[in-house]
């Protein structure tokens, strides 16, 4: 969907829902390019209503038609809506809407965090280097906080499907394997011996089984140049699991290309592992993190196989998605045979 | 072809970069853009090696599977393995090259699969020599663009702060 085309369709969904609206105004609209599961635009709200004026920047997120994960803007819409006003920051929500008569696929919209940075490339980099560990304590504390929230106590309970705790790995992987079965093009044989080890050497029950974010990663929360966190982003991929599996795939070594013993490009591995442990009370023992890092690796690359998938059958023509997939599953690729052969 | 196909792209993308990238204003059109001309260089590495990478491989591959057959339990995965080990290259189209490598690859998994679950010294060096194939399999496919690529996304998004 275009940028015009967005704008006439929200104007009239706007009109719709605030029939007494006496102006409605989107302007300053920009795609926001990266996002695989949603397509996403950020835009200045000026409208007038019973007397008062809303003036402010929002988001709207949209499914794609053929979305690249399989996930609902439900999901991401009660993610926020549990952790407004928690110690977990999220934007605030304004509308969500499912019917798919005004935009196609289902969307919602959420003020924009401004004065902030999402790309975490930029801790390589001052004047971010200077403030990267204050931003990875900060991290981790909030991955702890999530491993830990009572899912009764924000609204949550009953929204999200709970394994028992022997099944939280076997779920995880039975999905991402499903999904590497159903979008591969060619061949892994890495990736598939990487699946077998994970079957043969699989954890114990989980110690826990509580909220997951399931793409808890740079580049998935906004921060600010003091070095604060202002939002967490990007819930699509929510359910209840293992603690460890957020954590792990926050060391994915994709994440952190240039500098793989610091997390994110933010704080040495080490560090972030106690934080870590220190705010939720989970342990983190090293070889069942080790398994979930390497599943980390295997959910990567099927994220990414679906990448290439649906541009290689033309049912998502962006660029980005055929870059972003080709980029990243060499890397990710890269870094599962060097677990591997740790291993192996 | 002259000049040659891998030249014409990266000139092409080169051309794109520095000479039409920088007048677009619109962040989308100039990241859609950059990454269109980054994925003609990433075209132009492949164009270079896919029939190279893809031939060595099959050898590789059949090497693995001659070598492994004293050692096959399975029957049936035997004969499937000696089959494979006896396929040569009889069409050098880049589709048929590529055909013929996931053949290969898919017996290779197969094997790789036998193999991890027998003991004893001929299954662990079969085992070993599949990963040290595997290695070169990541090697083969790796690009050396994507440094390119990390710099300019890192530009992109100091430009948008004004940093």
């Amino acid at each position: 969907m275009t940028e015009e085309e967005m704008v006439q369709r929200f104007k009239a969904y706007l009109s719709d829902q605030m029939p007494d609206a006496m102006n409605i105004k989107v302007d300053s609209v920009r795609s926001i390019v990266g996002g695989a599961s949603r397509q996403t635009f950020s835009m200045k709200l000026n409208i007038t209503h019973r007397d008062s004026e809303i003036l402010k920047r929002v988001i709207l997120r949209r499914e794609f038609e053929t979305g690249i994960i399989d996930t609902k803007v439900r999901t991401e819409w009660d993610a926020y809506r549990a952790f407004f006003n928690t110690t977990v920051p999220v934007p605030e929500l304004l509308w969500i809407e499912e019917d798919p008569k005004w935009m196609g696929t289902p969307f919602f919209v959420m003020e924009e965090i401004v004065g902030c940075q999402d790309f975490f490339r930029l801790f390589l980099e001052p004047p971010y280097n200077a403030v990267r560990e204050k931003v990875g304590e900060r991290f981790c504390e909030i991955m702890g906080t999530i491993a830990t929230t009572d899912p009764a106590a924000v609204g949550l309970e009953g929204k999200l499907n709970k394994p028992a705790p022997d099944e939280c790995w076997r779920r995880e992987l039975d999905y991402w394997e499903a999904d590497i079965n159903k979008d591969e093009l060619e061949p892994h044989p890495v990736l598939r011996a990487a699946i077998r080890w994970l079957r043969r050497n699989h954890p114990p029950p989980a110690q826990n089984v509580g909220i997951v974010h399931g793409d808890m990663r740079g580049g998935n929360f906004m921060f600010t140049i003091d070095g604060e966190i202002k939002a967490i982003l990007d819930w699509e991929m929510m359910h209840m699991g293992d603690p460890l599996e957020d954590l792990a795939w926050s060391l994915n070594r994709l994440f952190s290309w240039e500098d793989h013993d610091r997390l994110g490009l933010m704080l040495p591995r080490e560090r972030a592992i106690r934080i870590w442990e220190d705010v939720s009370g989970f342990r983190a023992d090293p070889d069942v993190l080790l398994w979930w890092e390497i599943f980390s690796s295997v959910k990567g690359m099927a994220i990414w196989i679906s990448m290439k998938e649906v541009y290689a059958a033309g049912k998502n023509s962006n660029t980005v998605i055929c870059f972003g997939g080709m980029f990243a599953s060499d890397l990710q690729g890269r870094i599962l045979l060097e677990q591997m052969r740790e291993v192996s | 072809m002259r000049p040659q196909a891998a030249q014409i792209l990266r000139t092409t993308a080169t051309t794109l970069i520095t000479q039409y990238l920088p007048g677009i204003e619109k962040d989308h059109e100039e990241t859609d853009l950059g990454l269109s001309a980054l994925l003609m260089m990433v075209v132009s590495e492949e164009f270079e090696r896919a029939a190279h990478r893809r031939i060595e491989e099959n050898h590789a591959l059949r090497r693995i599977f001659a070598g492994s057959l004293s050692v096959i339990e399975d029957k049936d995965l035997r004969r499937r393995v000696e089959k494979a080990s006896e396929k040569t290259e009889d069409n050098y189209h880049m589709s048929a090259l590529d055909k013929l490598n996931c053949e290969l690859q898919e017996v290779l998994i197969e094997l790789h699969t036998h193999i991890e679950a027998l003991e004893g010294e001929g299954a662990r060096n079969i085992n070993e020599a599949i990963w040290r194939e595997l290695e070169n399999w990541t090697k083969r496919r790796e690009f050396m663009i994507w440094e390119m690529a990390f710099a300019m996304l890192t530009k992109a998004a100091t430009r948008d702060e004004g940093v």
